[in-house]
């Protein structure tokens, strides 16, 4: 087989290494790093870092490994696979990988880049159905500006719509909420939208693509929180917590139909989003920065590994491949 | 007008012109071809066979009905507005709603089902809290 696949497929052994242990580091750490505490902004900020990690960690290594083989072909660096034995993978561009491809290699390689092309076409179909979908609603919703009215009895309010963002309220929740309860909600959509916390959710989702499953729901219900409660905040600041509270329990009272108990709950946690409005404890601002420090310290650790552990790292390749 | 279980599929999306055409139609039914493309299409510097294709299309979508008349096909609404708005709304929100999706890109606020013990609590904090601060 050509030469070029076998360090494509060194590369790819590579990258997938570095893509589970950022995802299994990602599932098992980060929420241990997020105390509810933690003001909101700062909590979305670390989850957005969280869920960069499978894709910048593979790339910083590959980008690691094909900077010192450039290196070592234009000299910057010393020639150390002249200490190599014949059958010892190299990591380099001068001196091909001794690998033997088989089938097997390329069944693997063809189901990896297949399952990913799913993943991604099945994302984007979906997102541009849900795209779609809120259009139309919002073209059959009354008014043509920012705020659209929905002639529906369901107590809801929708805050949407990546090229032209707009909030769209049910009659049914208008109806409930007396006018300052109303513009209450209304400030709360508008704050996503000021926020652009569709556009953001819409690019966190399609990080949590490479997570495993089960960290990716734990990732989402706490990002959803964490911009909910960051819209409480921003809307506190200028109605109060006791009012926000107060809305957000009318609005809980208003839902008590048997049409939402049809539809699940949507979203952030509501009962801790109110009991965070009007408890005492004082958010935490101030950040310690040990998440940020440990995050950066795993990035350079990764990038610095093809440097410091260069031949460990292909002795390990070539135990995978039987030399 | 009758309303009728909503494919998943015609749910996808409605263009500008087909929600123009079910708003008209909404407004007032029975309409042919022609007399839909006088009310909307002239203003719109589209041809009849344009608004003609497009009524075929909710047709097939199965949110028009349609009866002859003569030569020509007249058009009634089969999903009344507030029906089709509901389906919209449902299908978003359960979207949103499931864990395993991808979310909608945008935020729903709506009522949870909480149980009535747990709302009192919720609102006796609420009262003591407003207790406190006066």
């Amino acid at each position: 087989m050509a030469a070029w696949t076998e360090l494509l497929w060194l590369f790819f052994l590579l990258a997938a290494g570095t893509w589970l242990l950022s995802a299994v580091t990602s599932a098992l750490l980060v929420p241990a790093m997020l105390p509810e505490r933690l003001s909101p902004d700062i909590r979305t900020r670390r989850l957005l870092l969280t869920a960069w990690l499978p894709w910048i960690a593979p790339l910083l290594l590959l980008v690691s490994v094909c900077l010192q083989a450039g290196g070592k072909s234009l000299g910057f660096i010393v020639d150390h696979c002249n200490f190599h034995e014949d059958h010892h993978p190299h990591l380099c561009f001068t001196h091909l990988p001794a690998i033997d491809l088989n089938a097997f290699h390329a069944l693997v390689l063809t189901v990896a880049v297949t399952v990913t092309g799913l993943f991604v076409t099945r994302f984007i179909r979906r997102e541009r159905m849900a795209a779609e979908q809120f259009r139309t609603l919002s073209a059959l919703a009354a008014g043509r500006q920012r705020l659209r009215i929905l002639d529906d009895e369901l107590p809801i309010a929708f805050a949407g719509g990546l090229r032209q963002p707009l909030v769209l309220i049910s009659r049914g929740l208008l109806r409930g909420l007396t006018r300052h309860e109303g513009r209450i909600v209304l400030a709360h959509e508008c704050a996503h939208l000021r926020h652009q916390d569709p556009k953001r959710s819409l690019l966190f989702e399609f990080l949590l693509l490479a997570h495993l499953p089960f960290a990716a729901g734990r990732l989402r219900r706490l990002w959803r929180q964490s911009l909910e409660e960051a819209a409480d905040d921003r809307v506190a600041g200028r109605f109060g917590r006791e009012a926000v509270a107060g809305t957000l329990i009318k609005v809980l009272r208003l839902g008590r139909g048997p049409r939402v108990g049809r539809l699940a709950a949507a979203g952030a946690d509501p009962t801790q989003r109110i009991r965070r409005l009007l408890t005492a404890t004082p958010i935490m601002h101030r950040v310690l920065w040990r998440f940020e420090l440990a995050y950066v310290t795993g990035l350079a650790a990764i990038g610095l590994t093809p440097l410091l552990a260069h031949h460990w790292l292909e002795t390990l390749i070539g135990l995978l491949h039987g030399h | 007008m009758a309303t009728s279980h909503i494919e998943q599929n015609t749910l996808r999306s409605l263009g500008d012109l087909e929600i123009a055409v079910l708003d008209l139609i909404w407004r007032d039914p029975g309409l042919s071809a022609k007399e839909t493309h006088k009310k909307i299409g002239e203003t719109r510097g589209i041809s009849v066979n344009t608004v003609q294709s497009t009524l075929e299309r909710l047709h097939r979508k199965q949110l028009l009905e349609r009866t002859k008349k003569g030569h020509a096909f007249h058009y009634s609404a089969r999903v009344t507005r507030e029906r089709l708005v509901a389906s919209l709304i449902n299908d978003l929100v359960g979207r949103f709603s499931s864990d395993t999706t991808s979310s909608l890109a945008a935020f729903v606020e709506m009522a949870d089902q909480l149980d009535e013990p747990s709302l009192q609590a919720l609102e006796s904090e609420l009262k003591n809290r407003r207790q406190r601060s006066r």
